[in-house]
């Protein structure tokens, strides 16, 4: 059964809930309550609910009304950041010692779904969404994001030093990995960027985002002292991690070595846990979003014969914490899918794609 | 051997069987037979390769890229393979400068673009002549032709120079015949008719609801539904940025 349009579209408010959730940790005296929704509640209730249909063509029946709403959330969330943050100062300013940790968990929930907030904007096409994008990115943290993600579409899947994580590396070498190799990638982009646009090499966008991240780290600390400070370098570290991890499953496996099918579905492990589409707004139908980058999210879908995953992004995140755990299952889904939907050239000369072809997508 | 591209275009044959080439472009509606012709102009020139790369300024999720590829296969898998299209210094060049240039006097900047050249001259892409071909104001489509040589001193400076009017009305033709066929695809795949292409050019000149109204002698109101049914379907917040999109995509062309 399909879902109602209106329904589908009114669940990706949704996306605003992990903040209003945060604030009403704290008014409940549960500070930590975010982060056991999202690690504990989320799973369970994702076990009962139906999978996304997740068609792109749901979008063609959407109303104007309806439009305009869902163009309009990751704005509401950027906004609604801009006062949260503020008030998460003040907060670790007066949180007992006890309840920062729990806190803290709650807070790198937040900034870690903040990236999906981030990177929904960045890809849009009006520049203060860029902008958006950028401060929100700057304001967790992660400053060389928009550069690093250029970098990350054109090169996932990459047969050599792709983007892509090799089935035999642990999540915690590919984070390290890949977290340094942000720095200069994202660097190099901004490079050729200046170029193309004729920008000064005096004007690069990372410093200026950078700049916005010292700018929050100072106000943490005027606000909340030394605590404020160690509390946001650790929130910055986690938000870092988790960008990492999330591209390990996403991408977990899945080169040009292992089969050139596998460009068809954007190189991407896709999930369709209902809940999860709603509230980070359709980031697991990862495949689609690498095909046609500047779609919006609620464009869209899954694709009939696209590997999936087999639970949520926050039980394979725990999963990923365990290598062995995480290999063993992914491994078998892997050459399930392979010997199914693609054919296993590593051993194959090299394929000769035609370049037209490739970039009609 | 510079002289021999000098030689080559100031041969009267080889303008007439140019034209005559060039004359067959518009004609065609696959890529495949642009390839042909391309691959002929290419080895009428005693070029080892020729590539005409296409895309809108700006883009940085390469969604707008469009090749023709008459060079070995062993490139073309090459260059996916590494994703070199992201770094390319003569695309990169060519966004910026419109003046032909031979490829080695274009400055390498990054460690991939120099591992992308030494790449190229291994497999006889030793001289390579970049042209890049831009679109009329506002129109964000642009093009590149790459002609490449097995011989070092083929494309330089001075060689390019001399044969710059061939070079040019070459690229300009490709791009010409791929904004054409980019705007059939966008009208197919937007189902856009005349009457809501007329709408939005309409917009695009400055023309506000009662204004059309009154033209087309329909009630503002139906021409505003008509404009959030048209901002919708080109995914655009507001009918201003639709009449921006399809203008700079070329939709109003003839």
């Amino acid at each position: 059964m399909r879902m109602p349009v209106s329904l589908k579209a009114g669940g990706h408010l949704l996306a605003l809930s992990p903040m209003v959730l945060l604030v009403g940790g704290i008014a409940w005296g549960a500070p930590w309550f975010v982060f056991a929704f999202f690690f504990g509640v989320l799973p369970i209730v994702r076990a009962f609910l139906p999978d996304d249909r997740a068609e792109p063509d749901d979008a063609d029946r959407i109303t104007r009304g309806q439009f305009i709403l869902l163009k309009s959330i990751p704005s509401m969330h950027a906004l609604s950041w801009a006062v949260v943050l503020p008030w998460a100062m003040f907060v670790i300013a007066q949180l007992p010692p006890a309840q920062v940790v729990g806190f803290g968990l709650s807070f790198w929930v937040v900034t870690s779904l903040n990236l999906t907030i981030a990177h929904e904007l960045l890809h849009r096409p009006v520049w203060w969404q860029r902008l958006a994008a950028r401060l929100l990115a700057g304001s967790i943290g992660y400053f060389q994001m928009l550069e690093e993600h250029r970098f990350h579409h054109a090169n996932v899947g990459g047969r050599d030093n792709g983007d892509s994580p090799e089935v035999d590396e642990s999540v915690f070498a590919y984070a390290v990995k890949r977290y340094i190799r942000s720095f200069r990638v994202a660097q190099e982009w901004e490079c050729l960027d200046q170029i193309r646009r004729g920008r000064a090499p005096w004007n690069n966008r990372i410093v200026w985002t950078a700049l916005v991240t010292m700018a929050i780290a100072m106000c943490f600390g005027l606000v909340a002292g030394s605590r404020g400070i160690v509390f946001y370098g650790f929130v910055m570290a986690g938000t870092a991690f988790t960008m990492q991890a999330i591209t390990y499953i996403q991408h977990w496996g899945l080169t040009d070595r292992r089969s050139p099918g596998l460009a068809a579905t954007g190189y991407s492990w896709e999930d369709r846990c209902m809940l999860q589409a709603w509230v980070t707004l359709n980031h697991a139908y990862h495949g689609h979003h690498h095909l046609r980058p500047s779609l919006p999210y609620f464009r869209l879908g899954g694709f009939a014969n696209s590997p999936r995953l087999p639970a949520s992004y926050p039980v394979m995140f725990l999963m990923a914490m365990i290598p062995p755990l995480f290999r063993r299952t992914m491994r078998r889904r892997l050459d399930a899918w392979i010997s199914a939907e693609g054919t296993d050239q590593s051993k194959s000369p090299r394929p000769c794609p035609n370049l037209g072809e490739f970039f009609r997508g | 051997m510079s002289r021999s591209l000098a030689t080559t275009v100031g041969d009267p044959g080889f303008i007439r069987k140019l034209q005559e080439a060039i004359d067959q472009i518009h004609r065609q509606t696959q890529a495949v037979e642009v390839t042909a012709i391309v691959k002929e102009v290419a080895g009428m020139l005693r070029c080892n390769g020729a590539v005409f790369a296409s895309f809108t300024q700006g883009d940085e999720d390469f969604e707008s890229y469009r090749y023709i590829v008459a060079c070995p296969p062993t490139w073309c898998s090459l260059y996916v393979e590494q994703r070199w299209f992201a770094i390319d210094p003569f695309l990169i060049y060519a966004q910026h400068r419109t003046e032909p240039v031979a490829g080695d006097d274009i400055p390498l900047r990054t460690e991939g673009q120099r591992w992308f050249r030494i790449r190229a001259r291994e497999v006889g892409f030793n001289s390579i002549a970049v042209v890049p071909c831009h679109t009329a104001a506002g129109r964000s489509r642009m093009g590149v032709l790459y002609l490449t040589s097995e011989d070092r001193d083929y494309f330089t400076r001075g060689s390019i120079a001399l044969a710059k009017m061939c070079l040019r009305s070459i690229a300009a033709e490709l791009l010409e015949w791929w904004s054409q066929k980019t705007r059939r695809e966008l009208l197919r795949d937007l189902t856009l008719r005349e009457d809501e292409l007329h709408l939005l050019r309409l917009a695009h000149q400055g023309f506000g609801s009662k204004e059309i109204a009154r033209l087309l002698n329909i009630r503002p109101a139906t021409i505003d539904q008509r404009f959030a049914r048209l901002s919708l379907r080109l995914n655009v917040p507001s009918r201003a940025l639709a009449a921006k999109l399809a203008y700079e995509s070329g939709l109003f062309d003839e």
